[in-house]
């Protein structure tokens, strides 16, 4: 009796190569996907926290006298824009900050909507330039978290309080 | 024995052949999910273009100051045609942008105004921005 054709060794290997190239093209596919999609989100975490320093450091807030606001009032519907500049270019409000730092215990999650950031952790640092080194002097929100998934950090310098001055901004997902 | 082998060659070649049939069933079934899931990672593109933008020129009135008008032009659907609805929540400082395509989903991205008048949901068409004394006013 003679074998048919079909099930000879020709077959078995055509069969193998072809199954390894549909796997092998699916596990391209998913490293594409898996890739784009961690780029897309690196890219939605820098547009925030580019969005949040923007907010903080490009304008003198709205009310501009927001620190006037008692604490108790200290929310989204009272304060439209938590900028720290004054009218001068490049400066920042060291009172403003220095109520962020105060008030950061209680209002850390109204600072979070405030600055477009939920969903998210941010610490914002101010580091003066002190005997040619950044000193750090206020910090606002909390630490990153060592879990984080993806961290996005942003520097700008301005002058606080008549000194030359670094601002750093970083934006975090747990 | 020449009845036998040929009717052997048969079945052998029936189940060889569903064999592959199921196969190709798999692989059909795969690229279906995966196209599925790429048609719809471009859809949110074209969503989250549209929101960016949007925010963009929202933050753009806000900043350049008192005012300052612009008017913004919002597509009728995502560029692949699929309707959405985009409106502006100032005091959370997000413009979020909805869509539905097999599923609803939306996309929220951050804005620096958070004084902000006039129509803000359902936004579409021709939108006109005004920056008055910090406050914006869409109409």
């Amino acid at each position: 009796m003679k074998k048919a054709q079909i099930i000879s060794l020709d077959a078995l290997v055509a069969s193998l190569i072809l199954i390894t190239i549909i796997t092998s093209s699916a596990m391209v596919w998913d490293y594409i996907t898996e890739k784009s999609i961690f780029i897309d989100k690196s890219n939605d975490l820098e547009y925030v926290t580019r969005n949040a320093l923007t907010l903080l450091l490009e304008n003198e807030g709205d009310p501009y006298n927001w620190t006037t606001i008692p604490a108790g009032n200290f929310d989204s519907e009272n304060i439209y824009v938590l900028g720290l500049g004054t009218l001068s270019d490049f400066e920042l409000d060291v009172e403003k900050i220095k109520i962020l730092v105060t008030l950061n215990e209680t209002k850390y999650s109204e600072y979070l909507t405030l600055l477009g950031l939920r969903g998210y952790e941010f610490e914002f640092l101010v580091d003066y330039w002190l005997n040619n080194t950044f000193v750090n002097v206020y910090t606002v929100g909390t630490n990153p978290a060592v879990e984080a998934e993806r961290q996005m950090s942003l520097i700008e310098y301005a002058i606080v309080n008549n000194t030359r001055s670094r601002i750093g901004l970083n934006v975090w997902q747990r | 024995m020449n009845m036998r082998a040929k009717s052997q060659v048969s079945v052998e070649f029936i189940i060889i052949l569903s064999v592959l049939f199921i196969i190709l069933l798999v692989i059909l079934g795969t690229v279906y999910k995966r196209n599925t899931l790429l048609n719809s990672r471009n859809t949110e593109m074209f969503a989250k273009q549209v929101a960016l933008q949007f925010s963009s020129e929202l933050n753009a009135v806000f900043l350049v100051g008192d005012g300052f008008n612009k008017s913004i032009n919002l597509p009728p659907t995502l560029r692949d045609g699929t309707g959405y609805n985009i409106s502006v929540f100032g005091t959370d400082h997000v413009v979020d942008i909805v869509w539905t395509k097999l599923k609803t989903r939306s996309y929220s991205v951050p804005i620096i105004p958070g004084n902000i008048n006039g129509t803000t949901t359902n936004l579409n068409g021709q939108i006109n921005v005004t920056n008055r004394l910090g406050v914006i006013q869409i109409n």
